[in-house]
Order: C-alpha cells, then structure tokens, then sequence
C-alpha cells in the first residue's frame, strides 16, 4: 500500500470512528436547544461533569468488556469498584496524611492499586475454582458489597471538602488519565502477547489452550486489569459525586448491566480501530445522550426508556449492518470467483 | 476426595444431601427452634416462588440461555395486574392479566433475541432495564395494596397444589418425554442438535412456553404472597441462577440438566438465610457469609473443566 | 441399562415430590404465635427483669452508618437496661423481604415488632395481630390508616413531624437569606411526586415561605407543582425563577448534570433539598458557584454524621459553610418512642399505651441548625461509643414507662415525647 493509500485509510477509518460520537453530539445538541434553550455542552461545568462520567463510564466498560468477550459475564465488576474506591480510597486518605502527598493523586494510585490485587485475588481464585464465571460473579459481590460495608463505619468514601481533591476534578488531569489507560490498555491489546492471548482466547480456548496458551494466566490478567480499571472508575465517580456509600443486597449488579450499551456499541465502533478507542468513543456517546436527556426535564424511567430504546434500535441495526456486510463481502467474493474463472476459461 | 467428589451418584444425590444436612446443623444451633412449624412455614412461603420459576426456567437453561428479566416481569405484570383489580375490584381477573402478561413479557425474551440475533441474556437484560423503567413511570414510588383481596387465598393449599400440578408437568414433559430430550440436545451442543434433525429455534421456543407459563404463575403467587404491589423488582433473577446452580444444574445446560434442581437450591437458599438469622449472624455480615458459603457449595458440587468454564453471551 | 435409568428418573421424582409434600403441612396459614405476649398484670421493673427476655424483630429499610447507630443504641443500650433481644434485618427494600423477616421473628419466638421499613402497614398490621406481636412502626400514618391504631396489638408510631420539617425549613429559607436577597429558588423535590408526605410537606411550606418572603402568588396550586413527575418552572406573579427538580441521586441517571445544568443558568442563588443527598450536590453546587462567581445558598435535612460535620465545616469560595442551613431529626428520641409502647404493652400497662382501645402517634420536632458552633453541639449526640451521648436517655424511658409511673396515659406520655427538645440538645 502506497503512503497515500495508506493516509486514505487512516483517515477513512478515523472518520468512521469518530462519526458516531458526531452524530450523537449533534442531535443532543438540537435536541436541547429545543426542550431547554441551552445547547449540549452549554457551560465549562458541563464539560466537566462530561469529563468525569466518560472517564467513569469508559474504565467501568472496559474492565467489563475484558472478561465478557472471552466468555466470562463478571457480575462482581460493580462491587469491585466499589471496594477499590472505598477501601483504597481510604486507605489513600489515610497514607496523604501521614506523608503529606497530595490527596487527590494518593487517593487515585491507592484505588488503582487495591483494584489491582482486588482484581488479582479474584481472578486467581476463579482459576483454582472454576465454577461458572457468572455464579462467581454473584458470589464475589455478595461478598466484597458485604466488606465495603463492614470497613470505615460504613462511611463509604467522602470526597467533598477533602483538601487536595480538587484535581480530580481539572479536565486536565481527567485528560492526562484517559491518555494513560488508553496508552496503556492500547499496548496490551496490541503489542503484547497478552493482547494477541486474548483474541485467540476469544476465538477458542479449547483451541488456544491446545496451542500452549496459558488460559490461565491470560485470565488472571483480564481480572487483574479489570480491578484496576475499577478502581480508577469509582474514584472519579466519587470526585463527582462527592461520597461513595457502599450498598448492600447485590444492587451493584445494576452498574455492570447499564453499562452494556456503552459495551456494545464499543465493539462496533472498535471494529474501524480497536476495542479501547470503539469503548472510548461509545462511552462518549452515551454520556452525551444521557446529560442531554437530563436537561430536557423529563422523569428520570421516561430517560430510561429512551436509552434502552435506542440501545434496541442500535442493536437492530447491528444485525442488519452485520448481514449486510457479510452479504457484501460474500457478493465480492463471488464477483471474484466468476473474474477467475472467465481468466482461467480465457487462458 | 477427588474421586468421591467426582462420583456421579454422589454428584447428583449431593444437594439434597446438602439441603438435609443445613436443616440438621441449623437444627442443632439453634436448639431446635429451626424446626418448629413456624419456621418450616416460612421456608416453604419464602421458597415456593423460586421453587416454581426455577421449575419452569429450567426449560430456557437446559438450552444454554438464561433469563435474569424474571424479577422485573413479575413486578411489572403485578402492577398491570393491581391496576386491573383497581379499576375492576375483580381478583379472578386481576390474577389473569397477571399471569397474562407475565408469561407474554417472558416470552418477548425469546422473540427478541431470535429478531435481534442475541443470546438471551442480552435480549432478558435489555428488558429487564426498559420493564424497570415502565414500572417506575407506571406506578413510581407508591404502591397498590391487595392483601385484604388475596389474604384467604393465601392460606388455603390452593398454590400448593398448583404447583405440584405444575411440577408433575414440567418433569414429566423434561425427563420422559422428546421434547425434554431435545432440549438436553440443544444444550450440550446445538450444532449437533441441528444437525440430527433438531430444529434448534423451536425448541427453545416451545421451552420457553414452559418457562413462561412457571412465570406466570409465579406472578399470580408473588401477589397473593405479598399482597402488595409496588415498583420494585426483586433480585429474582439472580436468585433463580444461585437456586439452579445450589440444586446441583449447571446454569449452561447440557445433557446433565434437570428441572428438579431448583426447587432443591430454592430450599437451600431459604434455609441458609433463615439459619444465619436464627443464629444471630450480624444483619451487616449476613451477605458476607451468605456469598462465602454458596461459592464454597456450589464449589463442592459443581465439575471442574480442565480449561476455565465459559460462555459466549453476546451472540 | 434402560432399567436403570428408568430407576433414576422415579428416584428423582419420588424425591423430588415427597420433598413437595411434605410442605403441605406447613402451607396452611397458621403458625405459631408468638410467644404468650400481654402479661396478665402489670409487671413492675424488677419482675420484668425476672423474666426471659423478650425478643423484638427491628425492621432496617436502609443500612448505613445512621442505622448502624440506631443498632447500637437499642443493642448496648436499651437491651440490656430493660430485658430485651433484638433481632435485626439485613436492608429491606420491599414488602416480600419485610413479610419474610417478620416470619423469621415469629419463628423466633418475637414479641415484639419495630418496623423502619412500612412497606404495607396494613399487612403487616394484620399479620402481627395473627402472630401475636405488638407492633411499633416509624411512620406517620395516613388518614386511612388511622384505623391500624384501634388493632390489639398495634403499640403506636413514632416520628418526626413532617409539617414541623416543613416549617424548619421555611424559618431556615427566612435565615440564611437575612440580608440578601432572593434571586431565585431550586427545590428538589425527592420522591413527592410519588406521594412521600415529608418531602411534600417540605415542598408546600417552602413554596409558602418564599411567597411570604417575596410577596407573590402562584399561578398553579402549590400541591399539584410539588407533586410534579418531570421538572418544571413555577409560574408566579413576580416572575421570580422557582424550578422543581424531582428525583434523588440514588434514582436518576443524569440527576447530578441536570441540576448543574440548571444552576448553570444563574438564575438560582438558593437550593433546597428535600432529601438527604446533600453530600452528592455539594460538588455540584460548589463547582457552580465558581464558574458563576456567585454564592449558592443550599438548605437540607440531614442526619447526625460525618456528612453533616464535613458539610457545616467547610467553608465554599464565598466563606460560607457549604451547607448553610440543615433541619435535622431528633436521632434515638424516635428510636426510644418506637420502644416505649411495646414495653408498656408487654408489661400489661393498657392506659399507658392505648385509651378507648386505641393506639397513640408519638410526635417529635426536629432542629434548624445554621452555624458551625450549633452543628457541633448536634455532632456531639447519638456517638455509639458514649451511652451519655444518646438523645434518648434511660431517665426519659423510665418518664413515659408504666414501670415506673403506674398511673401514666397515653396522652402525658405523647405529651412528654412531644415536649420542645431544644433543652436536651444543649
């Protein structure tokens, strides 16, 4: 491919990646300029409450999205979040104090690290269970909702009026984490064996497994990564929210199941690209429909609706796009046989 | 230990023996009073809804799919069945919209996936937000109270026999009959399955008119159980998976399933919850033990692949 | 072989089905009681003591650290003082898991009955009355409600008074605006839109303070405004901005960039909350206030805690405190007037809890606090680790149980619970 075919591609592909997020922009924006007067992104607290909930939206997708393509539903991902920012979040609060390091970065790294090991000790005790991803899932949340409840007096995690938090909140700073995990989850997924594991994984594991991955390890990672993502999520929520409580009665689960939109239509988005960028850019167009509606006034199960509406709508169009495009490509190729045929006839 | 574990009468005879052994421990804890009729009532009341779904739920798992809308449904076909009985003041046909739209809004599930190309689980999830969001806008945070209506229904065995009813129906359509033995098919593998002449699509549809009659009446009971009706759906679709996968099914089907489980895990489920109460185990720590004890049952009577179980859910 | 499977298959339904049917005995609907529960004579304090202790299911709605409180004070406190057990419920949040914890309890063998949750009280009512156990619950009873307090065994509620939270809200609206002026108002309304009589009440007394304070009238009937479902702008003669925000935090996707959406307006310069969300709004509102150059005034009710101590503490970009009025409830008070009639039940004094044969509501006001040195007498009260930080003291019990007042009625005891608390706050 000549360097011009090459930048028609990248531009191509960039321009089908982006269009979605666009699109949405647009009509949010037309959509409240009529309901409310205001348009999408009105005010510079708007771009931060954006900032937060994308950052947010897209860590929580993505930790998600590691073990549910490879066949693992993992229904403890809200718990884990929750238990990452609370207990680590804490234990942030507590470590700044003694050191005098700055609140809002000790508070981050603590969740990001407790969402690791969290995130490791889950993932290798499902290897030396191996029950079924889903019931563990169950399980590990009753389980970790039950210790974010027991520790810190169930105070949860408060934020608001910590001093030194207040960087959590810079769009700078939520920019320069976006640019990290995106860098960093990029790399894994594309330039090291585990990203390439994870991909045959996802075709087979009977098959990878026979071919000397070690499905194991490559799981302990997923698990490991999604923990920390975790914990980076929840720590943003709570900057924005300004207190996490912990919950009880698996009410977590509804996190990892409204997130499933973002999930999906990542995937389609990360077919021009990756699944990162696709997750980041469908995290993007789901905040924006979501500060868009709330805008608009109406009650929140009427919001409700219209999403899950629109994820059906998305979803419709996935199936048609997907037989479409198989159609497509299977007229190419007949297009093809018949050329060879009338060439090798002619020779 | 390996191979007494991986014995396959102990495999299948372990969560009634399980179940047997909770009652005699919490028996023995609590001096006796886990015993009493009392108790033995309410674990049957607090069961007997899970009991009856999973009867019925167990058509859909055998196939591979699983339905988590189940809590949602019923709480959504109750309030369109309150809002029956307010504008009616009739309880027969309160209880037939109920059932009515309870079996339909399950039944939608599989219409779905099949339009949507999706496995159930997605299409049940998708549902279960938008059924969520219906009930809240329908009724919000009040609530329609129907306890005076169904209160006598509720102490008669009328439920007790319908679901006995129900119970002989399932199992016999699931374990001595074709259909049963084509669901099991479709389970363990639906390329084979197709390939012998199953056609895979009706088959889970014709279990999922199983499921979804099992739901309906679930619907009916959760009414006159409760004798209320209010927006908020219960956890029954986690609960539904738990009871299976207690009951000694594997929620991913297969040639190894049976629809008997769930009403052995729904018991289970009960009995431990009222156990740890019984013995005074902190209301903020109940969860806690509650999730370690089932990771270690079902540990204990699940099989254990060489590779690490999983399952495609997205399509 | 097909013998055998045949053999498999009958075994797992003889099993199966005896399983079944051996819960016909147990699905008809009478239990046992619990156990023998109105004394035949009046005990005094030390007979009662005697006794084996009564057990009393206490029913959570919510699980947090405010309730943990309140586990602690009848736990340590109350328990051991006068010969009770509590059992305590995991979260319950709907009349299922509420039905089931109270069958738990009579199994039990509960006397007695403390419900937070409420969810049908009627049922819950009814079943009691079957099984035998006094019933105390933590709600204002509606008007076709009233009728619960002519059951036997129901003891009475306790609560806070809503028109009073209403009213406290209202003086703390006319507080923090001494000396400014009121640009406009943002109410959220919580869940009034679904018949919550507390944030309605404080909705309509809002609503009715601003128009004093502003001299208006509304276009619209104040109820209908309050019990809006969607956000709406109230129409009234001064054209003043007043927009009713429903939803929580808890239940509403978007809730947080909604209201920062609207106070990005710069229209409102006060916010009221009706629920206890404050914590969540705070980042909100401070961020607004920043990007507006202005001061936002917010008004809550609040719980005594850590929220409350972090938000009367800390000062926003305006140098004032980030929460600037809070209407708090009067903590164990409630807690204790939820315990008194049982007691008085369960030692055989009717007068003291019933007259003509019906049940008395125990009343209490709340607090308006709107300074930092107000907010720390508060924080000291309701602290677990110190029995002398409780509201509700023994000596308060001992002034409305029969045990010790032989002669007390209904009426002096709601009097004493009703009595201005401002004295006991310090």
């Amino acid at each position: 491919m000549t360097a011009n075919g090459n930048l028609k591609f990248l531009l191509q592909r960039t321009g089908l990646t982006l269009l979605i997020p666009v699109l949405v922009y647009v009509c949010m924006h037309i959509f409240c300029q009529v309901t409310s007067g205001v348009g999408l992104l009105a005010y510079s607290v708007d771009l931060k409450n954006l900032a937060r909930t994308w950052v947010y939206s897209f860590a929580f997708s993505t930790g998600v999205a590691l073990n549910f393509f490879n066949g693992r539903f993992d229904f403890s991902m809200g718990a884990q979040v929750m238990f990452g920012t609370i207990i680590g979040g804490n234990i942030g609060k507590i470590l700044s104090e003694l050191t005098g390091l700055n609140m809002g970065i000790c508070i981050l790294v603590c969740a990001l690290v407790t969402g690791l090991l969290a995130g490791w000790l889950i993932g290798a005790v499902f290897t030396k269970m191996r029950i079924l991803p889903m019931v563990y899932g169950l399980g590990i949340a009753m389980i970790l909702e039950c210790v974010c409840f027991a520790g810190f007096d169930s105070n949860g995690l408060i934020l608001f009026g910590v001093e030194g938090t207040g960087i959590l909140s810079e769009l700078w700073f939520i920019g320069l984490i976006f640019l990290i995990v995106i860098l960093v989850m990029s790399y894994f997924f594309s330039f090291t064996s585990f990203g390439y594991e994870w991909r045959a994984i996802q075709g087979s594991q009977q098959i990878a497994s026979n071919s000397g991955i070690n499905i194991f390890r490559n799981c302990i990672i997923c698990y490991l990564l999604a923990g920390g993502l975790g914990g980076i999520a929840g720590v943003f929520n709570a900057a924005y929210s300004g207190t996490v409580l912990p919950e009880l009665g698996l009410s977590t689960i509804s996190e990892v199941t409204g997130n499933l939109f973002a999930l999906f239509l990542g995937t389609f988005i990360g077919q021009w690209s990756n699944m990162i960028v696709g997750i980041f850019c469908s995290s993007l167009s789901v905040q924006l429909i979501t500060i868009g509606l709330s805008k608009s006034g109406l009650s929140s199960s009427v919001q409700t609706v219209i999403i899950y509406l629109i994820f059906v709508v998305f979803l419709v169009f996935r199936e048609k796009y997907s037989s479409a495009h198989v159609k497509k490509e299977k007229n190419a190729r007949i297009v093809l046989a018949k050329k060879k045929r009338a060439e090798l006839g002619a020779a | 230990m390996k191979k007494v574990l991986s014995n396959r009468w102990l495999q299948m005879a372990f969560p009634l023996l399980l179940l047997i052994l909770c009652v005699i421990i919490f028996s023995a804890l609590t001096g006796g009073r886990f015993l009493s009729q009392s108790n033995i009532s309410a674990i049957y009341e607090q069961g007997l809804i899970v009991a009856i779904s999973a009867v019925g739920i167990a058509f859909i798992y055998t196939t591979g799919n699983i339905d988590m809308s189940v809590g949602s449904i019923i709480m959504l076909a109750g309030i369109m069945g309150g809002r029956t009985w307010e504008t009616t003041d009739s309880t027969a046909l309160m209880f037939l919209v109920t059932f009515a739209a309870g079996a339909v809004m399950l039944y939608l599930n599989n219409v779905l996936s099949a339009v949507l190309g999706l496995r159930t689980v997605m299409a049940a999830i998708l549902m279960m937000n938008i059924y969520n969001a219906v009930g809240a806008e329908l009724l919000g945070a009040e609530s329609i109270s129907i306890y005076r209506a169904v209160r006598d229904i509720g102490k008669s065995n009328a439920r007790l026999y319908i679901a006995l009813l129900l119970f002989i129906v399932c199992l016999v359509a699931f374990h001595l009959t074709r259909l049963g033995r084509e669901l099991r098919f479709t389970g363990g593998n639906e390329r084979c399955a197709a390939t012998v002449g199953i056609n895979n699509k009706k088959i889970i549809a014709v279990g999922y008119l199983f499921a979804a009659a099992a739901v309906g009446i679930a619907c009916v009971f959760t009414l006159i159980r409760n004798g209320n009706i209010s927006s908020v759906a219960s956890s029954m679709g986690s609960d539904l998976m738990l009871a299976t996968v207690l009951g000694g099914m594997s929620i991913f089907g297969g040639h190894k399933s049976n629809c008997y489980s769930g009403v052995i895990g729904a018991f289970t489920v009960v009995i431990l919850s009222n156990g740890l109460l019984m013995l005074g185990v902190s209301n903020t720590l109940i969860q806690g033990v509650r999730g370690v004890l089932f990771l270690v049952i079902v540990y204990l009577s699940s099989e254990h692949p060489d590779t690490l179980p999983s399952r495609n859910q997205f399509s | 072989m097909k013998n055998l499977k045949l053999m498999k298959k009958a075994a797992a339904i003889l099993v199966s089905a005896s399983m079944l049917a051996a819960m016909t005995g147990c699905a008809s609907g009478d239990t046992d009681g619990g156990a023998e529960s109105t004394a035949a004579e009046q005990l005094t304090y030390d007979e009662w003591m005697e006794e084996e202790p009564a057990v009393i299911g206490v029913c959570f709605s919510q699980i947090n650290d405010e309730y943990n409180g309140y586990k602690s004070f009848l736990e340590n406190y109350i328990g051991p003082q006068y010969n009770l057990d509590f059992i305590f419920s995991e979260q319950v949040d709907g009349i299922a898991a509420e039905i089931d914890f109270l069958e738990s309890c009579s199994a039990q063998g509960a006397v007695g009955f403390i419900d937070f949750a409420c969810n049908d009280m009627f049922q819950i009512a009814d079943r009691c009355d079957e099984l035998g156990i006094y019933l105390s619950v933590q709600m204002p009873l509606e008007e076709d409600e009233k009728e619960l307090l002519e059951y036997d065994y129901f003891a009475g509620a306790a609560y806070t008074d809503n028109a009073e939270i209403g009213e406290q809200y209202a003086q703390g609206l006319e507080k923090v605006m001494e000396g400014s002026e009121l640009e406009g108002l943002l109410l959220t309304t919580g869940i009034a839109a679904n018949g919550n009589l507390q944030h309605i009440e404080t909705g309509l007394n809002v609503l009715a303070g601003v128009a004093e304070m502003a001299d208006l009238t509304y276009t619209e009937d104040t109820y209908d405004l309050v019990t809006s479902s969607s956000a709406i702008q109230v129409e009234n003669s001064q054209s003043l901005p007043i927009y009713i925000y429903p939803g929580s935090v808890a239940n509403t996707d978007g809730y947080l960039a909604g209201l920062s959406a609207q106070l990005m307006t710069g229209n409102y310069n006060v916010v009221i909350s009706s629920t206890t969300s404050y914590p969540q709004m705070m980042t909100v509102i401070d961020e607004a206030e920043q990007a507006l150059g202005k001061d936002i005034k917010l008004i809550s009710v609040a719980s005594i805690g850590a929220d409350l101590q972090t938000a009367m503490t800390n000062q926003d970009s305006f140098g004032n405190l980030t929460l600037e009025a809070a209407v708090i409830k009067p903590g164990t008070w409630i807690i204790g007037g939820l315990v008194v009639p049982l007691l008085n039940a369960l030692t055989g004094y009717q007068d003291a809890y019933k007259t003509d044969g019906v049940s008395a509501e125990y009343v209490a006001g709340c607090f308006l606090v709107t300074t930092t040195e107000d907010m720390e007498v508060i924080n000291t009260k309701d602290v677990p680790e110190d029995p002398s930080s409780w509201v509700m003291q023994t000596s308060n019990m001992e002034e409305m149980l029969g045990m010790y007042h032989q002669d007390i009625t209904r009426e002096e005891i709601c009097e004493y619970f009703g009595q201005d608390l401002n004295g006991l706050f310090g």
